[in-house]
């Protein structure tokens, strides 16, 4: 099944895997998703010059140019992982929570510290942090054991989706990272209750949820401090939200112009966590919509397809990679935003980083393959994919 | 139950609660799948998840317009506020400058947004002098913005910022500066970096200076007038550097007012700088130094014997031989040993007969009096310096002859003058006071003595002038009607009275004539410890040394203060050294 020509690589009489992976994947999603790669590597552009300075490093693009590179890499990454079977979704995820879990076991004692906290791998030039990969294959698996214990064959699905976020979060917190730890919980909730959870549960795990939360406030400092600081922030030290806001009403409508910005030469964390403030500054309230507009085209439109499904594995693994993708622009925004205590997170694709980059190509690549269009994917009345079309 | 489901019941109560909750978790899936509608109820709850994260983008998009449109974030709301700290400008009585808050830049460095430590920390050394590495190593670990030094000029605010250096930034502050330097410094007084006031009006006037700062262009004016005080500084000065004196003051005061027209302290300091000050010059010797006065005293001493009713000008008193009262014998400096008038008492300064007439008077009589004059407290006026007088315990005989002639009680210069103002301006103690007076104001006194013996006084002193001890001042003012009593007393070292080492002074006032309810200035000049030089023929005593420098000093203002100059009959008598037998006691 070769492609005869150039010319005709996706036509529709071409059975190829890359072009039934080409009519099978959903347009939006995947046009979303690849433009706001691009976006993340011209940004890049624009915040490289002023970290590479204030971190004294040489080359100015420095960034720019590691940017580009995971970006590639990740594109790589989701293309070939939006091309599994649901059943190689489930097996990548076992394979790859089981890596990240063994990782995260050896942190304490061959890992890299920074700020505080032991989460990164040193593999050559590059950290690597595992917990990042862990996400996507812990909510896979536990959307696999909630519909296995849906099934009522005798496995103890719900228990085991249970020990394996247990895992997951004691791991975490060893790091310690608190904002991975709020990540997994929301998204393993979200697919608890996705799953189909009695009411009565809903209202005991969230409380549950509520006093995890609480003493988190009380045991760890930083998590304290940072809640006290929004709560009452003429008393604490918000300079790099203040600054963030600065930023966004200097950039007002329009912006200031590309590489005009200044406030990411006043920010560390310009090019990671507050590089919606450096693109809102130079490029405007109309861009900075445009982001979020095309995060809210992934999140609603995955949450849609995910709707749609009809196998309840798929629709609960979709869904919860999805939210796990959706909370996390959402509370990054909100944060540069200043509208949710400051969280060190990641605004997917477009923060500097490898380990985020590649792990959300992970996630967003699991999601495109669950929502691709298959035999008996799609519930009749879809109307979309009959069956047998792409057998 | 299946039967090997029973095992549970062999497990704790706890292990059990836990088991069955799991399994009833488990099975509640298979109810819902057994229901079938297990699908349906996902799709209900993803749609939930869809809205709320629809819900949740909305609000960013909503919170991102704000925030670019409609925050106030770094932007400077309303008016410029007065920066914490700021201070009105003190002018002197005719709106001249005297202190004003200049901006000035407090320079911050801010670590977290630091690039370069290294080249901040040389860039920094090598422009801000005065700065030490310690203070700068530590702003630049620290974790927040940290203020490194103030009072940077607007020059040297532009040579740093010039550097751009991200993370170090300015704040304005406001400085107090003191155009003037060391003119009036006492009475200025200085306030320090935050803003409260240390000394002088800036101390006694703080809170109106500071509530008056938040109004543009107010400014709060105090009593003296530039003009005198300048002309009362600089004689001062010369006569202190003339006769090697340790310390002098000076005060020119409206009688009728209060007002402190000039007040100087010698040795003294630039207030732009008081912390290279030697203590010895931030003194405030008008109001923070006791003295026992000397002869000047004999001021208050016949005023109350005049008004007592009891004696006259013409009264006479033995003053052939020195008298012992309570063991100690008083002698006359310049001794007539003759039977004197009381005039002719004022006018020799004659020690035995002001304590002759003291002790006629007595001692209650004496007490009530000399309170009434306020020497018995520290003088009314806002200076936060003014300081109690040095009194003795018990009014014996020997105190209050002592007390009559200025000896056995200390009190500071502006409390003299408090007390010769109300016998100068026909009989009300007026409280002092640094503030302006407006014109026509008349100031509530207390009346202490009758209109009548302070006309009587005010001749007597006059008298004094063309005709007794106080000549010198006639001669360097003439036609200004000055009138006068000089005061010499000896120092207690250790104990003992020593001849060496004086305290000579001249309280004068002018003009002496005219209504008795005018304006009418009393100047005092007092000199510590002055030693005798060839101009003075070698005396150190009040009339050689305070007496012509007050003289000069009429001289100088009586122009500025309306004082009119007129011919008078009297020419003054040639003054020398045979006439006055070096001055009096």
């Amino acid at each position: 099944m070769t492609v005869q020509s150039p010319h005709h690589t996706f036509a529709r009489d071409d059975s190829s895997k890359l072009s039934i992976w080409w009519w099978t994947t959903d347009r939006w999603l995947l046009g979303a998703t690849a433009l706001l790669m691009v976006l993340g590597v011209l940004l890049s552009f624009t915040s490289s010059p002023a970290a590479a300075a204030r971190m004294n490093i040489g080359d100015p693009f420095h960034f720019a140019f590691r940017q580009s590179v995971f970006a590639m890499a990740a594109a790589v990454v989701l293309l070939s992982v939006s091309m599994l079977s649901p059943k190689g979704i489930r097996r990548s995820a076992a394979i790859i929570y089981l890596v990240a879990v063994v990782i995260m076991v050896a942190l304490p004692f061959v890992g890299h510290s920074a700020k505080g906290a032991t989460r990164w791998l040193q593999l050559g030039g590059f950290s690597l942090q595992p917990s990042e990969f862990m996400k996507p294959a812990l909510i896979v698996l536990v959307a696999w054991m909630f519909s296995e214990g849906q099934k009522g064959q005798g496995v103890p699905g719900v228990t085991i989706a249970f020990v394996l976020y247990l895992l997951s979060v004691g791991l975490l917190l060893i790091q310690p990272d608190i904002g991975q730890t709020i990540l997994v919980t929301i998204a393993f909730g979200a697919a608890f209750w996705m799953a189909g959870v009695p009411m009565h549960w809903v209202v005991g795990l969230g409380g549950i949820a509520v006093s995890g939360l609480i003493s988190t406030y009380f045991m760890f400092d930083h998590v304290a401090s940072r809640v006290d600081r929004f709560l009452s922030p003429e008393k604490a030290d918000t300079h790099q939200v203040d600054r963030a806001s600065e930023a966004i009403v200097n950039g007002g409508l329009l912006g200031r112009g590309p590489g005009e910005g200044v406030m990411k030469r006043h920010v560390p964390d310009l090019h990671t966590d507050f590089i919606y403030s450096v693109a809102a500054e130079e490029y405007g309230l109309i861009f900075s919509l445009f982001l979020i507009t095309l995060f809210a085209v992934i999140v609603v439109r995955g949450l849609y397809k995910a709707m749609k499904l009809s196998d309840p594995f798929e629709q609960v693994a979709a869904a919860g990679l999805f939210v796990l993708v959706g909370q996390q622009a959402f509370i990054n925004v909100a944060v540069n935003l200043n509208m949710i205590p400051t969280k060190g997170m990641t605004l997917p694709f477009l923060s500097y980083g490898g380990s985020s980059m590649l792990a959300m190509g992970l996630t967003l690549g699991m999601a495109l393959a669950l929502t691709r269009r298959r035999p008996g994917a799609y519930a009749q009345k879809d109307g979309l994919a009959q069956a047998g079309t792409f057998a | 139950m299946r039967p090997d489901d029973l095992n549970v019941y062999r497990l704790p109560p706890a292990w059990r609660w836990l088991s069955a909750r799991l399994w009833s978790l488990e099975h509640a899936y298979e109810r819902a799948t057994a229901s079938g509608r297990l699908q349906d109820d996902a799709r209900i709850r993803i749609l939930f998840v869809l809205a709320m994260f629809t819900a949740g983008f909305l609000t960013l998009a909503v919170g991102a317009t704000h925030s670019a449109l409609f925050s106030d974030a770094g932007k400077n709301t309303g008016t410029l506020a007065a920066p914490s700290g700021a201070r009105a400008d003190l002018v002197d009585r005719n709106g001249q400058l005297l202190a004003v808050d200049l901006p000035h830049y407090g320079l911050y460095v801010d670590s977290r947004e630091i690039w370069d430590v290294s080249e901040t920390r040389t860039a920094l050394m090598a422009t801000i002098p005065g700065l030490t590495r310690e203070r700068l190593d530590k702003a630049l670990r620290g974790d927040r913005r940290e203020y490194l030094v103030g009072g940077l000029t607007p020059e040297q605010r532009a040579v740093v910022h010039n550097l751009g250096l991200p993370g170090v930034v300015f704040e304005e502050e406001s400085r107090r500066v003191y155009p003037l330097g060391s003119t009036a410094a006492h009475i200025i007084g200085f306030s320090d970096r935050g803003g409260a006031g240390i000394a002088g009006s800036e101390l006694a006037l703080d809170d109106t200076v500071r509530k008056l700062a938040a109004v543009p262009g107010q400014s709060v004016p105090l009593s003296i007038d530039l003009r005198v005080q300048t002309a009362l500084e600089d004689e001062l000065q010369k006569n202190a550097v003339s006769f090697q004196a340790t310390g002098a003051v000076g005060l020119v005061t409206n009688v009728r007012t209060g007002e402190i027209l000039a007040l100087a302290s010698y040795p003294d300091f630039n207030p732009n700088r008081p912390g290279l000050t030697p203590p010895n010059n931030l003194l405030n010797r008008a109001a923070a130094s006791v003295f026992e006065m000397g002869s000047i005293f004999k001021v208050f001493t016949v005023a109350m014997g005049l008004d007592t009713g009891r004696v006259n000008l013409s009264t006479t008193f033995d003053a052939t031989t020195p008298i012992t009262a309570g063991g100690q014998t008083i002698h006359d400096f310049h001794a007539e040993k003759r039977v004197m008038t009381l005039s002719d008492i004022f006018l020799h300064s004659s020690n035995i007969g002001t304590a002759k007439l003291a002790l006629t008077i007595g001692g209650p009589t004496m007490e009530r009096y000399f309170q009434s004059f306020g020497l018995f407290a520290p003088a009314k006026i806002e200076l936060a310096e003014t300081t109690h007088p040095i009194l003795p315990h018990r009014w014996s005989e020997n105190i209050v002859a002592s007390a009559s002639f200025g000896h056995a009680m200390s009190v500071s210069p502006l409390a003299v003058a408090s007390g010769m103002g109300a016998i100068l301006n026909g009989g009300n103690l007026v409280p002092l006071t640094i503030r302006k007076v407006e014109a026509g104001a008349v100031p509530a006194g207390k009346r202490v003595i009758s209109e009548a013996t302070s006309r009587s006084m005010l001749d007597l002193m006059r008298l004094n002038v063309t005709h007794g001890t106080g000549a010198s001042a006639e001669r360097a003012a003439p036609g200004l009607r000055v009138g006068g009593k000089t005061g010499s007393a000896e120092k207690v070292v250790a104990g003992r009275y020593d001849r060496s080492k004086l305290v000579s002074s001249f309280a004068a006032v002018f003009p002496t004539d005219g209504p008795i309810d005018g304006d009418r200035y009393f100047i005092l000049i007092l000199v510590d410890e002055p030693k005798g030089n060839k101009e003075s023929y070698g005396f150190a005593t009040g009339g050689w040394t305070a007496a012509p420098a007050v003289g000069r000093v009429a001289e100088r203002i009586a122009p500025y203060l309306g004082v009119r100059r007129m011919e008078t009959a009297t020419d003054a008598p040639a003054v020398t050294p045979e006439r006055l037998s070096g001055g009096d006691r």
